[in-house]
């Protein structure tokens, strides 16, 4: 499917107003435990929001930052943080059993009867969305699953629809990139020129616009712009070809080194014969 | 060997009690979770365990493939004596990766899954059929032992004729597995023929070099896997660590203390067993070692300038442990070896052969966890009940060292 017309999101920070609603009915429709919190236990650098962090009991939170800039307070902004849903995702590419893996009209879902629990996907995600249950004796990997059986029935995704603002927009990625861009280009004083997820780890199925820089409210400013699979893939196409080269000329060596001790050897007992 | 029992007892019981801590806290780590017995988080998924257990303990085990290769590919005869003793630790240390797996998986009881479902994509899918396939070889390697310690003469016979066909179907289809039938048919060729090209043209001494180079292959395979695991986190893995060459590197340094490790526990087990080892075999050796070494050095520095010219995404902790990982265990071991009397002595060597072991322990450590970099997360450091899980497992390898060759014929000469 063409990655136009895969499903995506568009969040957009300047509608938000940080009611959690999309929180709420997330945890709704997943049947998500509450979590114990405490109020400001991030601190500025991981932002006011609660909990801290997403776990496996949060797929998707809002993030709250206080922008500063010159030593002066000059926003209070928001960031919708869930999983972004890439392209060509990197926990995909790196998952042994092939547990997680990407649908074909977006959602990048995972299949808990396959997982060994190896947290390479964890490890590999670029904005650290995976989670693990950690209390658990047998261990399942959480995260958002862009709401993949609500989508199936053709209803929209449980954050989209509570949104009171529409600050979160539903819909295929290549019309929701044109209705950014058009807002990027009518506003360019209010917005950030910059769509958030259209190139991040090679394009992803959530974009974000803001009007503050994403990384003063968490977005991960480290983000490579390709495919992070783009990595290994190099080193796993070389396997095969190694394996056999290496073969070849370990065998010849082989061959010749103990050909020419077998040579000496028999020349020695000639030579004794004699 | 009653006075050496005797001594031996302390170190014994320290291993015993050592091991015994190790699976009491693994049976409560599976009553509570990860969560509650190690400092891991969400933030840094992988910690001690993988760093040290499986990506440090494959690398000590890369003597066994390093020794095969010497005596059976490049006709270093001499080093025959060290071969068993080589391949037997690589044999455990395998046996102890799955062992250490099965503390960390978080369902460890499917871990049979990896052999049913198929992603050629994963490193991780390398480095798992790596481990079952080496792991084969070794133990076919090994087998002579046990029919020699049981006098099965049947098997002593079919032996030479059956392992290189094992071997040739293992290959092949470690190669089908990670490309297509394709390249498996071209590996079952090639080894088909090398092996065809042996059996008439070599005596039947080296009948089993057709198994040694699918070891050889398979272990650099797997030393190597184990970098490329990493090279899905360019913006994660600090830059003194990460370049696009990390799995070469990590096979450089496997060799590297492949060797110091024979050095090292050569020196270990002829304190305990009193089986002293020549002198020129070990010298021997830490001649090879002084060459490694200039290798990973020069590669290390080389890729630090090409790939970051000296511009580094790096913490102050992280400078001091790279630092640390590359004078310890690699700089100055490789000043030390130059010296004619250090290199010379059998005894002496075994100190720069200990810090390369302990630099490449390091090393693993950092590109497992310490050169780690995830935005607004704690930093990870292993917890009391994380290192005695991992001293443990250690123990419990060396323990299973101590009783085979007690029992099997690892120390003496003959066909390995």
């Amino acid at each position: 499917m063409n990655n136009n017309d895969q499903m995506a999101f568009l969040y957009d920070s300047t509608k938000c107003m940080g009611c959690r609603g999309c929180q709420v009915a997330c945890k709704q429709w997943h049947e998500l435990p509450a979590e114990k919190t405490r109020f400001f236990a991030g601190g500025a650098d991981s932002g006011y929001q609660n909990p801290i962090h997403l776990s496996e009991h949060t797929y998707t939170m809002i993030t709250f930052h206080e922008v500063v800039e010159d030593g002066k307070l000059m926003d209070w902004a928001f960031w919708k943080t869930q999983c972004q849903h890439c392209l060509e995702p990197a926990c995909a590419s790196v998952c042994l059993v092939g547990a997680m893996h990407k649908t074909e009209n977006g959602p990048v879902v995972w299949d808990s009867h396959k997982c060994i629990g190896c947290r390479y996907c964890m490890l590999a995600c670029p904005f650290n969305i995976p989670k693990f249950e950690w209390k658990k004796v047998i261990s399942d990997i959480r995260k958002c699953d862009f709401c993949a059986d609500r989508i199936a029935e053709g209803l929209l995704p449980a954050c989209a629809k509570t949104c009171a603002t529409g600050a979160i927009l539903f819909g295929k990625r290549g019309e929701l990139i044109e209705i950014a861009k058009e807002r990027l280009s009518k506003d360019p004083e209010k917005y950030y020129q910059h769509i958030y997820g259209l190139e991040e780890a090679g394009g992803t199925c959530v974009l974000n616009i803001s009007n503050v820089p994403l990384k003063h409210l968490g977005y991960p400013d480290n983000v490579p712009m390709e495919p992070l699979e783009k990595n290994t893939q190099i080193d796993m196409a070389a396997i095969s070809p190694a394996v056999i080269g290496l073969g070849a000329i370990l065998g010849v060596t082989a061959f010749v080194i103990n050909r020419r001790i077998e040579l000496a050897k028999t020349k020695e007992k000639g030579g004794q014969n004699e | 060997m009653n006075r050496i029992t005797k001594s031996l007892s302390p170190g014994l019981i320290i291993l015993y009690s050592l091991a015994a801590i190790a699976l009491i806290l693994t049976i409560i780590r599976f009553i509570v979770g990860l969560g509650p017995i190690s400092n891991l988080t969400d933030g840094y998924p992988w910690g001690i365990w993988i760093g040290i257990d499986i990506m440090a303990g494959i690398a000590l085990t890369a003597g066994g493939m390093t020794i095969a290769a010497v005596v059976y590919i490049f006709g270093g005869e001499k080093y025959r004596p060290v071969l068993r003793p080589a391949l037997l630790t690589a044999f455990l240390g395998y046996v102890l990766e799955i062992v250490a797996l099965m503390v960390d998986l978080g369902r460890a009881i499917q871990i049979w899954h990896a052999i049913i479902y198929w992603n050629n994509d994963s490193p991780m899918f390398l480095v798992c059929w790596c481990v079952i396939l080496y792991a084969t070889i070794l133990a076919i390697e090994l087998a002579p032992v046990i029919f020699e310690e049981f006098k099965m003469t049947r098997m002593q016979e079919i032996y030479p004729r059956i392992s290189p066909w094992v071997s040739i179907i293992v290959v092949s289809f470690f190669v089908f597995l990670m490309s297509n039938i394709l390249w498996g048919v071209i590996a079952l060729a090639l080894f088909s023929i090398l092996w065809l090209v042996f059996r008439f043209s070599l005596p039947k001494g080296t009948a089993l070099v057709v198994l040694i180079i699918t070891g050889v292959v398979l272990s650099v395979a797997h030393q190597s896997s184990l970098g490329m695991v990493f090279l899905i986190v360019p913006q994660k893995l600090s830059t003194l660590w990460y370049s696009p060459l990390l799995p070469v590197d990590f096979l450089i340094t496997a060799v590297a203390v492949g060797c110091a490790m024979v050095i090292f526990e050569s020196q270990l087990s002829s304190r305990v067993f009193g089986f002293g080892l020549e002198t020129h075999v070990i010298v021997g050796l830490a001649r090879a070692l002084i060459w490694i070494l200039a290798l990973a050095i020069t590669f290390k520095l080389v890729t630090l300038i090409v790939y970051t010219g000296f511009v580094f995404v790096a913490t102050g902790r992280q400078i001091f442990y790279y630092l640390v990982e590359v004078i310890v265990g690699l700089i100055l071991p490789f000043i030390l070896l130059l010296i004619p009397r250090i290199r010379q002595s059998a005894k002496a060597i075994f100190y720069p052969a200990t810090m390369v072991v302990f630099g490449v322990i390091l090393n693993r450590a950092n590109v497992g966890w310490i050169g780690i970099n995830i935005n607004n997360y704690q930093h990870y450091y292993p917890n009391i009940l994380e290192i005695l899980i991992t001293l443990g497992i250690f123990s419990f390898g060396i323990l299973l060292f101590y009783h085979v060759c007690k029992r099997f014929p690892v120390f003496e000469k003959g066909e390995a």
